[in-house]
């Protein structure tokens, strides 16, 4: 079977928990070919890669969100008279003009279009008459009282991307899988409808409700856009929700929140992240620790040094907890080059407020160090169902996770008597979080309670047994049993 | 160029009486055209003088036809650059980078006069003139060739007096100096008065090469920065160039290609009258038309640039259209008039000077095609104000290639001494241009909002 994986601002560039779960879905499948679809915003990132492709896969198309702003583009495609015409009806502009106020959109037609304008005429489209005078429109109605090219580079802005990503390479494939909604839910719409396959969504986080969030909480985006961006994403997830045969969550509470979003409740399975538990042998902790340099509590984290992993909150809640108890030392492991500016910011916060035994590792085989350490924290403003929190609990080491996603369900249980794996604190509360690394720090049975807890549950949920079964039904569902090999011509579609 | 309309329209409008706006418009006149308008005066005054100091009226007919043409040449071969560098001076002015200006004139200098100069000499070679001769008026072609591109750096000066003194000065020791023709030895006295014109053309680029250096200081920048602008800009080099070999055509193609030795098909002399034209639609045009084109056209950029809502941008694109279509009326009545004048003014001059009929009529359609040409001129500088060089470059080639085509085929029916092909290609140029830019105004919004293009 071959299975196109579509993947944004993830796999195989960005380090991540998504990226993490797309890497070990194919090796897991190793009997499938996998073709990859990569969005990605930067083209001078292009070929630097955080993950090496496993030798079954066979291909990688890319695009690049800053490709029809570059100099390159620019000389390439030279506008040719703002007349020229991409629309063949008044239809056509009906259909753009609420597509473009995100009222609910004829997807089919939107991918007609964008289709039919190609990448070679991206910018002649949206420099071009036809697209000006379909904003005005919008303008009038509406938001007669705002800068006007503001609003007509608003609304290019939003929409280029949209077209752009419609026009990536789409290869032949059984199954097109998508993790996550946003650019990469369209994509898999997009190919699904181009070639009559089956298009399967993986959503880790809700994109929809993360970028709101993003935009109600942003300071640049202006008054009169926000509801503009909302509509968009959610339109985008609509038509992700509306093409796909199935849609996959990693926890219950998500599947309220897709069908809130207009996701038919029946398309929904719930599939757990799982992990390699025999890759995470809990023996291997007590020597570990024991033969570790530290001799105090080791506290670790495993992390991505960006905003939403809120560090700050971490250094805080780690210094408050040293006031009462020295013998603590924070282990920070994970990459520090995806937000250089918050790195830094977080260097300049330990040294401003003189925090003591704090080390940041970079990037580091996380199965070598995990078990060296006594508990695990993860203090995130947004999860889904972190691999970090599993892995430490396979080893028996009980975890601090803040209250986001599933978390509340790892660390607790939903239902079952397992015990708990560790302490859910809010978020960005630096308090309760120094309160629980004291709490553990001082008790080292109850760590070891924690850990077995933890380790038993992540057995009976969270294993790569149950995850592969899980999609082995979807896949085979979706195939029909014969692989699916009843695809249209690739190249007869781009025509 | 707006910026010296600016200064002249406050000069002008100080005061209301006639008199004082008479006597503002002629120094506008001094201050925009000087350097033609001296040379005019000296050489109206020195084929008077050569008359009385018993010059033969053969070698008369020669100086003024070889300054004619050195005239042609030189503004061809300097109009090739001098649009790039226009633009390179403008910049420099706008980011205040002074540093550049000097070096700038110096690369100009070596591009446009020296090979220029070169290509005289070679040309008046092949046409087997004296030695001599084919020296000194190849000074003269370098100097007035270097006052050609020092005049891109006038319009940045602001002390227009010490420019208007600058001229007068040159063109005072040039005519002080021809007084002593008559103590010269009659077979050199050609090449003297070349001698007083270099000398007294040598000062004139001195003193303004001192006036520039003063304000704007030596530079430290490289003169191939300048060169630069070649390659970023190349359609600049055509879009001028074009232009002046279009206005220039028959006058070109005549002093290149044919030796024309008859007399009375005089070529040059109803040329420059009829160019006359050009004052009045240029001065109107620098000092009325641009000025409040421009305060509008400011206003509408800034009303884009400044967040204004769509009713302020049509607003002001209304009002900008507004002034375009009134001022493009006034202009079209003033070169009308004024062509109509020169015209008249032609007729009776030449009869009295016993021109024969197609003298005549030559440059009664000269001075109604150069009412043309000013109208275009504008349709092509509205064109670049929007940076739109794709249309400036029609517009030029257009205009060379309806001359070169009406004068070769006025020539099959013997009527290319009329210039009609003139009068036709400025006409023809000026309704193609004008649809052009009617269209591109009126769709003005769909060119600014694009994307840019880099």
């Amino acid at each position: 079977m071959i299975v196109c994986f579509i993947a944004e601002g993830s796999y195989p560039y960005v380090m991540g928990g998504v990226s993490s779960w797309v890497d070990s879905f194919i090796k897991w499948f190793g009997e499938n070919e996998f073709k990859l679809i990569s969005i990605g915003p930067f083209e001078e990132k292009k070929g630097q890669y955080a993950y090496v492709l496993p030798p079954n896969v066979s291909c990688l198309s890319e695009i690049f969100f800053d490709t029809p702003f570059n100099k390159q583009s620019s000389k390439a495609t030279r506008q040719p008279f703002y007349t020229q015409k991409f629309l063949k009806t008044p239809e056509e502009k009906a259909v753009l003009s609420r597509h473009f106020l995100g009222e609910l959109s004829d997807w089919i037609k939107i991918f007609e279009i964008a289709r039919r304008i190609g990448r070679k005429n991206i910018r002649a489209f949206f420099s071009g008459r036809e697209f000006i005078d379909i904003v005005t429109q919008i303008y009038e109605k509406e938001f007669e009282h705002v800068p006007f090219v503001e609003f007509i580079w608003l609304m290019r802005s939003m929409f280029i991307y949209q077209f752009w990503s419609l026009n990536v390479e789409i290869p032949e494939a059984d199954i097109y899988h998508s993790v996550s909604a946003g650019y990469a839910g369209l994509v898999g719409a997009l190919a699904s409808h181009l070639y009559n396959k089956p298009f399967v969504m993986t959503e880790h986080g809700i994109y929809a409700r993360e970028r709101e969030e993003e935009i109600v909480k942003s300071s640049y985006i202006k008054d009169y856009a926000r509801d503009l961006w909302v509509k968009y994403f959610y339109n985008m997830s609509f038509a992700a929700y509306r093409f796909a045969r199935t849609v996959v969550t990693l926890f219950e509470k998500n599947k309220f929140f897709q069908v809130d979003l207009g996701c038919p409740e029946n398309k929904i399975f719930v599939v757990p992240n799982g992990i390699d538990i025999s890759a995470f042998s809990a023996s291997l902790c007590g020597d570990a620790r024991k033969n570790r340099d530290y001799k105090g509590t080791l506290i670790g984290a495993v992390i991505r040094v960006v905003p939403i992993k809120d560090i700050v909150t971490m250094l805080q809640g780690f210094m408050l907890a040293k006031k009462n108890n020295s013998e603590l030392k924070l282990l920070l492991m994970g990459p520090q080059d995806e937000d250089e500016e918050y790195f830094k910011y977080c260097e300049e916060y330990i040294v401003k407020n003189d925090i003591q035994d704090v080390e940041f590792t970079g990037r580091v085989n996380v199965k070598e160090y995990l078990p060296q350490i006594d508990m695990l924290l993860l203090t995130s403003i947004s999860e889904a169902q972190p691999l970090s929190l599993l892995e430490a609990m396979a080893f028996q080491i009980p975890v601090i996770s803040t209250d986001v996603g599933c978390c509340n369900d790892i660390v607790y249980g939903n239902g079952d008597d397992f015990g708990d794996a560790g302490i859910v604190t809010p978020i960005m509360d630096p308090n309760a979080l120094a309160f629980a690394i004291e709490k553990l720090a001082a008790d080292p049975e109850l760590r070891a309670q924690m850990g077995i807890s933890g380790r038993k549950r992540v057995e009976r949920y969270y294993t790569k047994d149950n995850f592969i079964e899980g999609y082995k039904l979807i896949y085979s569902i979706l195939a029909g049993g014969n692989n699916g090999r009843n695809w249209f011509s690739i190249e007869e579609a781009h025509k | 160029m707006a910026g010296i309309g600016f200064q002249l329209k406050k000069l002008i409008n100080k005061n209301d009486s006639y008199s004082h706006k008479i006597v503002s418009y002629a120094y506008a006149v001094l201050v925009i055209y000087g350097p033609m308008i001296v040379c005019i005066v000296c050489l109206s005054i020195l084929t008077y003088a050569m008359g009385i100091f018993n010059v033969d009226i053969k070698e008369i007919a020669v100086f003024s036809r070889t300054i004619g043409y050195i005239f042609v040449l030189s503004n061809v071969i300097t109009g090739a650059s001098s649009l790039v560098l226009t633009r390179y001076v403008s910049d420099a002015l706008y980011f205040k980078d002074y540093n550049k200006i000097l070096p700038s004139f110096i690369g100009g200098f070596i591009i446009g006069v020296i090979p220029g100069t070169i290509i005289y000499w070679i040309i008046m070679l092949l046409q087997k003139q004296d030695l001599i001769f084919i020296f000194v008026s190849g000074i003269f072609f370098a100097v007035i060739s270097t006052i050609w591109v020092l005049i891109i750096y006038l319009g940045a000066l602001s002390n227009h007096t010490k420019i208007l003194k600058a001229f007068i000065t040159g063109g005072g020791i040039s005519i002080v100096l021809m007084l002593a023709t008559s103590f010269v030895p009659q077979s050199f006295r050609m090449n003297y008065i070349f001698v007083c014109l270099n000398t007294g053309f040598t000062v004139m680029a001195a003193l303004l090469y001192a006036q520039i250096k003063n304000y704007f200081g030596s530079g430290d920048k490289s003169i191939w920065d300048f060169y630069n602008y070649f390659k970023k800009y190349p359609s600049l080099i055509f879009i001028n160039l074009f232009y002046i070999l279009g206005i220039y055509w028959e006058n070109f193609y005549n002093f290149i290609f044919i030796i024309d030795l008859d007399l009375k098909r005089t070529y040059m002399e109803p040329f420059f009258l009829g160019t006359f034209v050009l004052i009045p639609g240029m001065i109107y045009f620098i000092i009325k038309f641009e000025t409040a084109y421009f305060e509008k056209h400011a206003t509408f950029l800034e009303t884009i640039n400044q967040k204004g809502t769509y009713g302020d941008i049509t607003l002001a694109k209304a009002n900008m259209v507004k002034t375009l279509s009134f001022e493009f009326g006034k202009l079209f009545r003033v070169v009308l008039i004024f062509g109509l004048l020169i015209s008249l003014f032609c007729i009776n001059y030449l009869q009295d000077r016993g021109a024969d009929e197609i003298t005549i009529w030559r440059s009664v359609n000269i001075a109604l095609g150069m009412g043309f040409i000013v109208l275009m001129y504008v349709v092509k500088v509205l064109f670049l104000y929007y940076d739109k060089k794709g249309y400036a470059f029609m517009i030029s080639t257009m205009f060379l290639f309806f001359n070169i085509g009406f004068l070769n085929v006025t020539r099959t029916y013997g009527m290319n001494h009329y210039g009609i092909g003139l009068l036709l290609s400025g006409f023809l140029t000026f309704c193609i241009g004008g649809i052009f830019l009617i269209s591109f105004i009126k769709n003005l919004h769909y060119h600014l909002l694009r994307m840019p293009q880099e």
